[in-house]
């Protein structure tokens, strides 16, 4: 299977982290401001019910700025996504600084692994399965 | 190999190919042996119109990334919503190109 360039691979964990961070700091100020978040998930509008990642930033603020949210329903991929977000970009400079692609191939490697055994992508998908119920559940108490 | 047998495959599915990959495959496959083309004629190929519905339908939860083969960028898209929406709408117009080059690589490998 073609994976992506190293180029464009590193550009784009750059740009989304960059993304991620500047989004998060706009939340952050709006939340402070009692104002409601920037975007409002596609899947939660329609249907009404969480997606597997919503409340992924409201975690991620919890963590962070615990004054900033009032209520919200804990996602664990929050804490994920926030050590993913310090260490991705640190990561990936520390590659382009050394010329080295060891991220690159780290990425490669997990994919491969996860594609080609059933049980691990089975746990994965059941674990995510498993902390959507859980989200559900969560929505309806709230 | 017999030239009509190529062209005859390459016209029957030439859907699964994006329009300039069909010179070099046509190209390559008359150059090879014969027993290529009937690997060819089995290899399971993916539909780009089913990715287009799979997109459209599941975009959001990254499905139609899991199904081409990019696991990476599928995981990416599940955990953000869909690439908060964005992503999920660059991908309607992207993924048929996806799936035809995956294809075409698959193919590669085979000739």
């Amino acid at each position: 299977m073609r994976a992506l360039k190293p180029g464009h691979f590193y550009g784009m964990i750059l740009a989304g982290s960059a993304a991620a961070g500047l989004y998060l700091w706009q939340v952050h100020q709006r939340m402070l401001s009692g104002e409601p978040g920037l975007l409002m998930c596609p899947v939660h509008t329609i249907a009404g019910i969480p997606c597997p990642s919503c409340g992924t930033t409201r975690s991620i603020l919890q963590i962070i700025s615990p004054d900033s949210v009032t209520t919200a329903l804990f996602n664990p991929l929050g804490p994920i996504m926030l050590l993913l977000l310090l260490v991705l970009p640190v990561w990936s400079v520390a590659d382009l600084i050394r010329k080295k692609k060891s991220l690159y191939y780290a990425v490669q490697k997990a994919e491969k692994l996860i594609s080609n055994h059933k049980a691990v992508s089975g746990v994965l998908i059941l674990l995510l399965a498993l902390q959507w119920l859980w989200l559900i559940h969560q929505s309806q108490l709230i | 190999m017999d030239e009509q047998k190529v062209d005859l495959y390459i016209m029957a599915n030439n859907k699964y190919f994006q329009s300039h990959q069909l010179h070099i495959l046509s190209q390559r496959l008359k150059a090879s042996e014969d027993d290529r083309l009937s690997r060819l004629m089995v290899l399971p190929m993916k539909d780009p119109t089913l990715l287009l519905v799979i997109s459209l339908i599941a975009g959001v939860f990254g499905v139609d990334r899991f199904v081409v083969g990019d696991v990476g960028l599928g995981i990416a898209k599940l955990v953000t919503c869909g690439g908060f929406g964005i992503w999920t709408l660059v991908d309607w117009f992207l993924i048929m190109g996806r799936t035809k080059d995956v294809n075409f690589e698959k193919a590669l490998q085979i000739i």
